[in-house]
């Protein structure tokens, strides 16, 4: 692991963290809602169309726009998470591209901001106070699924978001 | 017959003069003895001089060139640590593709199961399906894009390095 973090203005996600993004949300030509609860995504889990207005049960996309679409919406995220973190904050490579693939999932207002005091969100106080460690052990507190605790053993609901937390979590982790 | 009184003072006018013109050549030879001594003194001074600069000049150049051969031993590093962190994410990322793709694999054969028992089928995974046909190609390229990636950032690293060493 590169033994240097580098300013967020210069880092972009990785090809891979894009794939594995892609990979996690899976592809879906029509609108579907992914879990209970939730709102519906089409393509790589996208919520909201290229125009900008939110996906509706019905429509549809290809790959190829699915794939632009995603793109779009990361870098979108990328520029979200640079001003809610500060430009100044140095991160390693692996570490940005698990905070954009947790961002991309959560969404980045949930990701920026603490929804019940209105402050900064947990992992980027701690990023902000340099506590590395901690902003990943964050990543495992955003487990609810419409409310619903997703780390709940043997639950069938959105297991796959604990997984994904997991994982999130120790690929931070190795970067440290 | 010259008077013997003319030859005398023929004589000592003649060794006047001949005095004279030693006298002045002597204090001329030495005249320019001094300026060749002076200059040969300066000249060694300018030697010297350009001696101690060229020798400046030639740690700058060589102070320079240490820096630039560190730098460009850092971007090797880093570029070797970053293909080592992709080589790790590609590992991740296939593992992860392995699985959707048994996971498709056992979703395809229980709507089979399920269209042999004259059962409606459910629909089909179309995620699913386009992971298992593109899912490896993709983690290849990803992988082939990070690491130019990698590798063009370490350029330009070294090109800001150099173009900051030389002053431009």
């Amino acid at each position: 692991m590169n033994k240097t973090r580098t300013s967020i203005i210069g880092l972009a996600i990785s090809a891979a963290a894009f794939v594995g993004i892609t990979q996690r949300e899976g592809y879906t030509t029509a609108a579907v809602i992914p879990t209970k609860g939730d709102v519906p995504t089409y393509g790589f889990g996208s919520t909201v169309k290229e125009d900008g207005t939110k996906v509706r049960m019905g429509d549809t996309i290809t790959p190829p726009k699915a794939v632009r679409l995603a793109l779009k919406h990361i870098e979108n995220d990328e520029g979200n998470l640079r001003r809610c973190l500060g430009e100044d904050l140095k991160l390693h490579q692996a570490e940005w591209d698990v905070y954009v693939d947790l961002a991309y999932n959560i969404g980045t207002y949930t990701f920026c901001t603490n929804k019940l005091t209105g402050g900064p969100g947990a992992i980027p106080r701690a990023l902000t106070a340099g506590d590395y460690v901690g902003a990943c052990k964050a990543i495992l507190q955003y487990k609810l699924a419409a409310g619903f605790d997703c780390s709940t053993p043997g639950n069938k609901r959105c297991a796959g978001v604990w997984t994904d937390r997991q994982r999130q979590y120790n690929a931070c982790m190795e970067a440290q | 017959m010259i008077p013997d009184k003319i030859l005398k003072w023929v004589f000592i006018v003649s060794w006047l003069v001949a005095s004279t013109v030693a006298t002045v050549q002597t204090l001329r030879l030495h005249a320019a003895k001094l300026d060749k001594a002076e200059a040969a003194s300066a000249l060694a001074d300018e030697r010297r001089e350009a001696a101690v600069q060229l020798a400046a000049a030639e740690s700058k150049v060589r102070k320079t060139e240490s820096n630039l051969q560190a730098s460009a031993a850092e971007t090797r590093e880093q570029i070797h640590e970053a293909t080592q962190a992709i080589a790790t994410e590609r590992d991740a990322l296939l593992v992860r593709v392995r699985n959707a793709e048994a996971r498709a694999a056992r979703a395809a054969m229980s709507s089979a199961a399920t269209a042999a028992g004259n059962l409606q089928a459910p629909p089909g995974d179309p995620g699913g399906e386009l992971l298992a046909t593109i899912g490896r190609e993709d983690v290849a390229e990803a992988e082939r894009a990070d690491l130019i990636r990698a590798a063009l950032q370490g350029c330009y690293r070294d090109y800001e390095a150099a173009r900051a060493a030389l002053g431009q």
